[in-house]
């Protein structure tokens, strides 16, 4: 289901909201919780429910029990159980047909397997929690409020990758239940202005780009102007796109008294590269922080490994966002662009623009 | 470039092109082009939501915004909401662009 579209802004929005707050109104907080699990569901499930909630109620599953075993017995061969359990849902779902296509030479059959909505976001908040597990940093286990921190409407699509430690809480408060105005009005605006961001900017520049990029898919050649028009045409499709998805996932998540960490800052007012992807996808970015480059070793083994660990880390995050050599294009040269932005970011004398540094 | 085009060969194809050595059929769009315009006026000119809501630069962490309603934010929104709902009213919903990754 689509936040844009009308089933959901006239059918579902409203009388998720309206019934969730009754039930507290009426003194049964714990359906409350229940019914916007179920809620969630129904919002994940909806083109093709056969499919898509066993897989996301099999997930969360998984991974509770896991975390529970974790925190119980601290053995890693079970934080390896559970990360690989994710890692190989995520491969076969998402990278499986790349690399069917590119072994197609050795005689592979090629595979057309469905991508499951989602599950790029979900599988890395489920790590977090894993890994937190075992380093004894995760301190509630109500499996209710993890269902609920795994598949809440606003965020499961598309993000902000949430941190349980910021999202678990916010669950068991009691004034989540309790409607407050203030919030309402704050998150109605905060989604209005999301809205308007996907639907008229991001939605309204879309076909200029679209055009130029199937006319060349078709054989055609564009000139100097139409292609500079295609790739700045996309990159504020794109911008609008996300940052509206974002404000929309705010505003909805404040609408039910719950605070999502900002994941979108406006990027192209970056200083730097450093500086751009702090404010693009800040969520994805912190993960990826937290649970790969700093494990890793982050700058703290000498600066050839800092380098080693920057390009890990940005590779896994090129290849998060999709299986296709096109992505490994646009991914490489930023790892480059990092690593010599911070070999040579503030240092006097550096011979590297400005617009590049740290 | 290569983040939307659907194979390496049309990304090379259009980075040819923006670097000039590689001529086409002209006919770039007018209206594409105020478009850009625009859309880089806001993006790079105008405070974003989270500064307009919360009066914050920064909310790295989940904090509530402090900022109450006011009414200039009821006019906007609401102009914003209209203006929204007669996009979706008038063609299909288009899926978000994160929902492929």
């Amino acid at each position: 289901m689509l936040f844009n579209s009308g089933i959901f802004l006239f059918a579902f929005f409203p009388i998720v909201f309206l019934v969730f707050f009754s039930l507290d109104g009426l003194g049964w907080r714990g359906l409350a919780s229940v019914w916007l699990l179920l809620a969630s569901l129904v919002f994940y499930g909806w083109d093709d429910p056969a499919f898509l909630v066993p897989l996301i109620l099999g997930s969360i599953t998984f991974n509770f029990l896991c975390g529970r075993a974790i925190s119980a017995t601290h053995r890693p061969a079970i934080l390896a159980l559970g990360i690989i359990g994710d890692l190989g849902l995520l491969i076969y779902f998402k990278y499986a047909n790349f690399l069917a296509e590119n072994l197609a030479f050795l005689g592979a059959p090629p595979l057309h397997i469905a991508l499951p909505i989602g599950i790029s976001f979900f599988t890395f908040t489920q790590i977090a929690f894993l890994v937190d597990c075992y380093r004894d940093r995760a301190n509630e286990y109500n499996p209710l409020h993890y269902g609920l921190f795994v598949s809440f409407f606003p965020h499961l699509v598309a993000g902000p990758i949430l941190h349980h430690k910021e999202m678990m809480p916010q669950f068991a408060w009691a004034a989540t239940y309790r409607i407050n105005m203030g919030c309402v009005v704050t998150g109605l605006c905060w989604f209005a202005a999301g809205l308007f961001k996907k639907v008229v900017l991001a939605d309204g520049v879309e076909s200029y780009a679209s055009a130029i990029f199937s006319a060349v898919d078709k054989g055609q050649m564009p000139d100097f102007g139409q292609a500079w028009l295609a790739a700045l045409a996309y990159s504020l499709q794109l911008y609008f796109d996300f940052s509206g998805y974002s404000d929309m996932a705010i505003g909805l998540a404040l609408m039910f008294g719950i605070v999502f960490p900002v994941n979108f800052n406006s990027p192209y007012k970056a200083a730097s590269l450093i500086d751009f992807w702090r404010r693009w996808h800040m969520t994805l970015s912190r993960f990826l922080r937290d649970y790969l480059y700093i494990p890793l070793g982050g700058n703290r083994s000498g600066e050839r490994r800092r380098y080693l660990n920057l390009f890990l880390t940005m590779l896994i995050g090129g290849l998060w966002h999709g299986a296709a050599w096109t992505f490994v294009a646009w991914g490489a040269p930023f790892t480059v662009l990092d690593c010599w932005s911070i070999m040579h970011g503030g240092r006097p004398g550096s011979r590297f623009p400005r617009f590049l540094d740290g | 470039m290569p983040f939307r085009a659907s194979s390496l060969a049309s990304a090379v194809t259009l980075w040819k092109a923006m670097l000039g050595f590689q001529t086409g059929d002209p006919g770039t769009s007018t209206v594409g082009w105020a478009w850009v315009v625009v859309l880089c006026a806001i993006a790079l000119a105008l405070p974003n939501t989270v500064e307009i809501f919360t009066g914050r630069a920064d909310m790295t962490y989940a904090t509530p915004p402090e900022r109450k309603p006011t009414v200039r934010w009821a006019v906007f929104s609401g102009l914003a909401f209209g203006m929204s709902l007669a996009a979706i009213l008038g063609g299909q919903p288009i899926a978000f662009l994160y929902f492929r990754f």
